[in-house]
């Protein structure tokens, strides 16, 4: 018996509920701590009474199944769960071994149950946890995941009641979030309430940011204004802790309800901290994935707004993917290209081009432009691709139908030629009377040595050095009028534009010998102030010499009212990064500071004569030729009209 | 006859020198009015172009007429000066280029009789 109470002293030390069997599995002894756990008296209601006869179903055979292993030498093992006599529902886990007796033999059963209901809350916990997790990833809604957050967090602890409120983007009012449990009505009377310094414990721990406990909701203060409420729902105590987004913005409170007045133990704050965490995660994984929503419709708007074809081409000109908001329009349809090379799809002549570009571009920060023109010969379109690296492996081909603004570039050619033209005619239709002094100077010489010749024949003895002096002059004059003549034709010429290179000095002085008559009949002075060893300009003689001749004009109309003597147009050139300008300044009263850009506006003019357009198609002129023009006034007095043309590019 | 003319287009000057010269008259040529008051002659009648640099035509006709001895004067004209081709001013008659000897001989004379009959008008 000595080594029985030894027995009976280890059995009554461990921290387990200990019961021996009968070899039959009937109960014959429950050590103390067994009686504990069962919240039981004494052991008389369970003795002699068979183990498995507690359970039912399944446990009950798991139960008689680990008597019959022990039986047999082995150990059995199941688990069960059990309500307490005071209701609470515990989990153990069992193992039934073998006792052997003096003679060797088995002769008793030893049950040891261990309490596991904390292990499986844990775990249930655990699970639990899991699938909020699951649940935030897979996109569930925001209302699904924290009804599940809640119900989870009030698994963790008994009697327990949760909420989640969402702080609206104002910062001011609270909006229900998440409260299975807790009556609907009560939930409604606390949906859109204000956030405060009083406003019970989520609204006054939004607020000031931090957790607000409130042991006793019938006595805190700070539950003045909702204190009915609450009670009238049974509700006593409420500690609530804010929601923080990473850069500390208040999203909303995680809470805890009791129905009696009580302060948190560490591990139940330990639990608000870790509910408002995932609740935290959940709001931001939701506004996220939202902003990501509109980010994707914005580009799908965008993408349906763009007249332009998108293709997705690997770097070898396969199309892997195509956007067009009418592919009716495309050439090819896209099953009849995705999947295949671009030099299986287009003819050679386009596809190469395309092929070499996207090889190119690829993996580099470069846009390749390529202009070709597709469809037939009656109704042939213009396209340009614009390409650009979208992966390392990838090209993006973006391709507009340039047609139409071909079509219209060239009628604005055709109509800036033609309105160029009429400003030369107009303009040299002022300058008539000076022009007919061009011609009438040479004329009037040729009349004049021809006079003189035959008046020299009539003499006895002509003296024939000075009649061939006469006749000399009379060849040189006449070519002099042809040369005035060939002038006028070529800028009243309406020709196509003839793009060649020219020295910017020779537009210069070929204008001033032009307008040389009118330079002197209108008492002006020209000064030249010309570099020498320009870079040539690539230029239409006629359209540059129109553009200076206007200047030239207005620079004459700005001095009108000049003193004679001060009536002075210089004309400079000079040349600096890559362009040559030609300037020329007036000392007129120069041009109002406001209105120094509308002078190249259309039909405005301060001179007394013309239309106005001389100007305005100056600068569509100098624009055309890839120049600017602009009109600035002089430190001392009268404008300067600076035009900027680009240099030649050699070859 | 002594004859001046006033011409800055060389061209023109030694064409209307030469003409005149070969119709039997002394002539003396100048490239502007300036030139001429620098080292200003006598003579019986002055040639002058309207568009000159500097002093014009009829600014230097303006300035001989305020002198007290009325030259004699014939301005030429290009057409390029806004005139009238068959006007005179007082009595200055123009002449449009190109003109034939005819017509500058008739405008010499013209000027001659009027700048007379103007002279005689006054005290004389």
């Amino acid at each position: 018996m000595r080594t029985d109470d030894l027995s009976r002293q280890i059995v009554e030390s461990i921290g387990d509920c200990v019961k021996i069997l009968t070899l039959d599995g009937r109960i014959q002894y429950i050590n103390n701590v067994g009686l504990r756990m069962l919240e039981l008296p004494a052991a008389e209601a369970l003795l002699d009474r068979p183990l498995a006869g507690f359970f039912e179903g399944d446990v009950r055979k798991a139960a008689e199944s680990a008597v019959e292993e022990a039986r047999a030498n082995r150990h059995g093992r199941f688990q069960y769960e059990m309500r307490t006599s005071s209701g609470v529902v515990k989990w153990f886990d069992a193992v039934v071994t073998p006792m052997t007796g003096e003679s060797g033999a088995i002769s008793h059963l030893l049950a040891i149950s261990r309490d596991i209901t904390a292990r499986r809350r844990d775990e249930a916990f655990r699970d639990s946890q899991h699938e909020v997790l699951e649940m935030i990833a897979t996109g569930s809604s925001l209302a699904a995941v924290l009804d599940r957050l809640v119900l989870m967090v009030e698994q963790r602890t008994d009697g327990m009641l949760c909420t989640v409120l969402l702080l609206d983007e104002d910062g001011t009012t609270a909006r229900h979030g998440a409260a299975p449990s807790l009556p609907a009505a009560y939930m409604r009377a606390i949906d859109g309430l204000p956030i405060g310094p009083t406003a019970g414990s989520c609204g006054t721990a939004m607020h000031f940011g931090r957790r607000i406990i409130v042991t006793d909701i019938e006595t805190d203060p700070l539950w003045a204004q909702y204190r009915e409420v609450a009670l009238g729902f049974g509700l006593r105590a409420c500690w609530s802790t804010p929601i923080f987004s990473p850069q500390r913005k208040v999203l909303g409170s995680f809470a805890m309800y009791y129905d009696q007045p009580r302060s948190p133990t560490d591990a139940e704050i330990r639990l608000i901290e870790h509910g408002a965490n995932i609740a935290r995660i959940a709001i931001e994984h939701q506004r996220a994935s939202q902003a990501v929503r509109q980010s994707e419709a914005r580009t799908q708007a965008i993408l349906r707004a763009i007249p332009d074809w998108m293709f997705v081409m690997s770097a070898d000109g396969v199309f892997l993917d195509c956007h067009a908001r009418d592919t009716s329009k495309l050439v090819v349809p896209p099953a009849a290209f995705l999947g295949r090379n671009i030099r299986d799809v287009l003819p050679p002549s386009v596809a190469e081009p395309l092929a070499q570009a996207f090889m190119r571009v690829c993996g580099t920060d470069n846009e390749a432009k390529v202009e070709y023109t597709l469809g037939s010969e009656a109704d042939e379109r213009i396209y340009e691709a614009s390409i650009v690296s979208c992966d390392h492996d990838r090209v993006l081909s973006i391709v507009r139908d340039m047609t139409d603004r071909k079509r219209a570039e060239l009628d604005a050619d055709a109509n800036r030629r033609e309105l160029a033209h009429l400003s030369r005619v107009a303009m040299l239709g002022e300058m008539s009377g000076t022009l007919a002094h061009e011609l009438s100077q040479p004329l009037a010489a040729v009349l004049s040595n021809a006079q003189a010749a035959r008046l020299m024949l009539d003499h006895a003895a002509p003296d024939l050095e000075q009649l061939r002096l006469t006749l000399d002059d009379i060849i040189r004059n006449d070519r002099r009028a042809g040369a005035v003549i060939d002038r006028l034709r070529a800028l009243l010429r309406k020709g196509d534009i003839a793009l060649q290179p020219i020295d910017p000095n020779d537009v210069v002085k070929d204008v001033i010998d032009l307008a040389y008559g009118e330079l002197t009949s209108r008492r002006v002075a020209v000064r030249s102030d010309l570099s020498s060893g320009l870079p040539l300009v690539l230029g239409d003689r006629v359209q540059l010499q129109q553009v200076v001749l206007n200047l030239l004009l207005n620079g004459c109309d700005a001095m009108n009212a000049t003193p004679a003597s001060d009536r002075q147009l210089t004309f400079s050139t000079a040349t600096h990064d890559g362009s040559v300008e030609i300037a020329v300044s007036d000392r007129g009263s120069g041009i109002p500071s406001d209105q120094l850009e509308r002078v190249f506006e259309p039909f405005v003019t301060f001179r007394e004569q013309g239309l106005g357009l001389g100007l305005a198609i100056s600068r569509s002129i100098v624009t055309a030729h890839g120049g600017s023009i602009r009109a600035e006034n002089n430190a001392d007095g009268g404008a300067t009209f600076r035009c900027q043309l680009p240099v030649a590019q050699r070859g | 006859m002594t004859l001046a003319i006033v011409d800055d287009d060389q061209d023109v000057r030694t064409a209307l020198a030469r003409l005149l010269t070969a119709m039997g008259h002394r002539v003396t040529v100048f490239a502007s009015a300036e030139d001429f008051e620098a080292a200003p002659v006598v003579v019986d009648c002055m040639i002058v172009d309207v568009r000159l640099p500097g002093i014009n035509g009829l600014e230097f006709r303006q300035k001989l007429r305020s002198q007290s001895a009325s030259v004699p004067l014939v301005l030429m004209t290009g057409d390029g000066d806004r005139l009238n081709r068959d006007a005179r001013i007082g009595d200055t008659p123009i002449v449009s280029k190109p003109f034939d000897d005819m017509t500058l001989t008739a405008a010499i004379a013209d000027a001659i009789l009027a700048t007379k009959a103007t002279a005689g008008g006054h005290a004389h």
